[in-house]
């Protein structure tokens, strides 16, 4: 498959499929299906298509897990490298998405596990480090309204790394508004609705430590 | 307002933009892939390393039971009523120790006719005896004469006065 048309697959596909992959869940798209087979056959250009899909979601996938963007772009790495490995096994029974994305969270968590410094990061609450609040966007023009609001910002954001591992990691993937519920729920090997129930339990614990 | 305001955040935490040459970077680290063969090679030598250790224990001859009862304490407590060449020593291991072998049942034993009728002669029967009989044995009865009894009668005791020069005029 050449670069040009796998390169046009691909960009159709990214103004076609909405955020939340959800109505394609179950089924895969013609045009994906003719990747993976490409890919499946040998074809590293095919895949570079499929990179070109779903890196963004990879990102995230493993950012949300991990909290440093180091971090996530080598897990991203090695997810698709994974991915590339066992690409002759996929049988379909789930969508190439969600099977690349349970690779993923449990490449991150594995990272996750193996380095320590992810506990250290949520005690200490440093804020150059894991989740920083410091890139986020100004809110306002106002600079004492945006000061106010920087400042809540920063105290829902410390209130979140404050959140246990499983609230936090579900209430980061449903607010992305990249996966729906039964993606998270695949991903995480747990059932919807304790995924819902987390991010509900998550949301009020957060709020409880906000002004009314 | 706080739900929008977390789910916001939440949201941007993540909301990082892939790197450019993100793609370029794994489409230049995929390397060839295993073999489908490769990838069963550990359990297959598993497997055949697992079938000779089972097809050796198969093949190899079963070692001679041993009893259940250990011949030192056979030797103990039977030293009274075996001859002494039939005593063993507790830590003989080099003797061999025999299976023991089911005995089989004893063959009809040939007898002759006269043997045969001597097995099968007849008891004389034993003439219907008198009935016993017995003496009285009961003894005839006693007669012990009553005791009497008198009052004992005690005496005063008299005691002769000690005479002073008798006695060493202490």
């Amino acid at each position: 498959m050449s670069t040009e048309s796998v390169t046009a697959i691909a960009a159709d596909l990214l103004t076609a499929l909405p955020p939340a992959d959800a109505s394609a869940e179950g089924r895969e798209s013609a045009e994906i299906r003719t990747l993976i087979d490409a890919a499946r056959a040998g074809d590293r250009e095919a895949f570079g298509g499929l990179v070109v899909l779903n890196e963004r979601v990879v990102l995230r996938t493993a950012l949300a897990a991990l909290g440093s963007r180091e971090d996530a772009e080598d897990v991203t790495q090695e997810a698709f490298l994974v991915a590339w490995q066992r690409l002759p096994g996929f049988r379909g029974e789930s969508t190439f998405r969600t099977w690349l994305l349970t690779i993923t969270w449990r490449k991150a968590l594995d990272r996750r596990r193996a380095r320590r410094r992810w506990w250290t990061r949520l005690a200490s609450g440093s804020a150059d480090e894991g989740f920083s609040l410091d890139v986020l966007p100004e809110p306002g023009a106002d600079p004492e309204r945006a000061a106010v609001a920087r400042d809540l910002s920063a105290r829902v954001g410390a209130a979140i790394n404050g959140l246990s591992p499983r609230l936090r990691d579900t209430l980061l993937l449903a607010t992305s508004g990249e996966f729906s519920y039964e993606q998270i729920s695949q991903m995480l090997s747990t059932p919807v609705g304790t995924i819902k129930w987390r991010v509900a339990e998550a949301r009020r614990i957060v709020k409880l430590g906000l002004p009314e | 307002m706080n739900g929008h305001l977390i789910d916001d955040v939440a949201r941007r935490m993540t909301d990082v933009a892939p790197p450019a040459e993100l793609r370029a970077r794994i489409v230049a680290r995929l390397g060839d892939r295993p073999a489908p063969w490769r990838a069963w090679m550990p359990l297959a030598a598993a497997a055949a390393i697992v079938t000779a250790i089972v097809g050796v224990s198969v093949a190899r001859p079963a070692p001679p039971r041993r009893t259940s009862t250990p011949l030192a304490a056979l030797s103990q407590t039977t030293a009274g009523n075996l001859p002494a060449a039939a005593l063993i020593p507790a830590n003989n291991t080099a003797m061999p120790i025999k299976p023991i072998r089911k005995k089989r049942p004893a063959r009809p034993e040939a007898i002759s006719a006269a043997e045969a009728a001597w097995r099968a002669r007849a008891i004389p029967a034993i003439a219907a005896l008198a009935p016993l009989t017995t003496d009285e044995i009961q003894p005839e009865s006693l007669t012990v004469p009553l005791l009497e009894l008198k009052p004992l009668v005690t005496l005063p005791v008299i005691v002769a006065p000690i005479d002073a020069d008798a006695s060493g005029g202490r």
